[in-house]
């Protein structure tokens, strides 16, 4: 089961618990504005690009509208690079609902 | 470490053999191509399609995506009852019946 987070829940979680976002959009949107900080990771290549990440023990999966993170989650969650007592947790809504600041532009480091 | 697989994560919905699923594709009121596309532009299309279509009519919507296998079928809820057909190399078929 994936916990789904509100965008002020995540937003929180970025904030209090330095929360990795992955950001599951093609490039073209991520980079017209995103989470501060995600990792763009289009969900076509999550299952190629999962083991090239080093995953901390918080992440919240995120995209247009809250669907294809929840099964995006559940495909990190299932990475046995993925600590079990890891959080792995889709932002419900996705990026519909997110009301906070946006970045622009590529995502600086992976 | 193995590599994670959208099959082992993706609920689909019943599967439907060759046969029938030929069968069902050739009597499709509308096919919709949606290979290359992701969340949420098939959800948003198949919606539309099945708000123009008569209860009984069959929408088949083709995919490369898996998620989408679960995806459309959630998006249309109850407006439509969702078989899938897989063709064993990574694309699918996804058929929708107006309820």
């Amino acid at each position: 089961m994936v916990e789904e987070l509100s965008p002020e829940a995540v937003k929180k979680r970025i904030e209090d618990d330095d929360a990795q976002v992955v950001d599951i959009r093609p490039p073209t949107q991520f980079e017209r504005g995103h989470i501060p900080g995600a990792l763009n990771i289009p969900m076509s290549q999550l299952p190629a690009q999962v083991d090239e990440i080093d995953w901390g023990e918080e992440v919240v999966c995120a995209c247009p509208i809250g669907q294809s993170s929840i099964q995006a989650a559940k495909l990190i969650q299932s990475f046995e690079g993925v600590d079990d007592d890891a959080t792995v947790a889709s932002m419900e809504g996705g990026y519909r609902e997110w009301e906070y600041d946006l970045e622009r532009g590529e995502q600086s480091e992976a | 470490m193995s590599q994670p697989s959208w099959e082992d994560v993706v609920e689909l919905p019943d599967e439907l053999d060759d046969e029938t699923a030929e069968q069902l594709h050739t009597d499709a009121a509308e096919v919709q191509d949606m290979t290359g596309e992701v969340c949420p532009y098939p959800q948003v299309e198949a919606k539309k399609a099945i708000a123009g279509l008569d209860k009984g009519d069959l929408l088949v919507q083709e995919t490369d995506h898996v998620p989408s296998t679960e995806n459309v079928p959630k998006a249309v809820g109850d407006d439509a009852d969702a078989k899938v057909w897989k063709s064993g190399d990574g694309f699918y078929r996804i058929f929708l019946h107006k309820s």
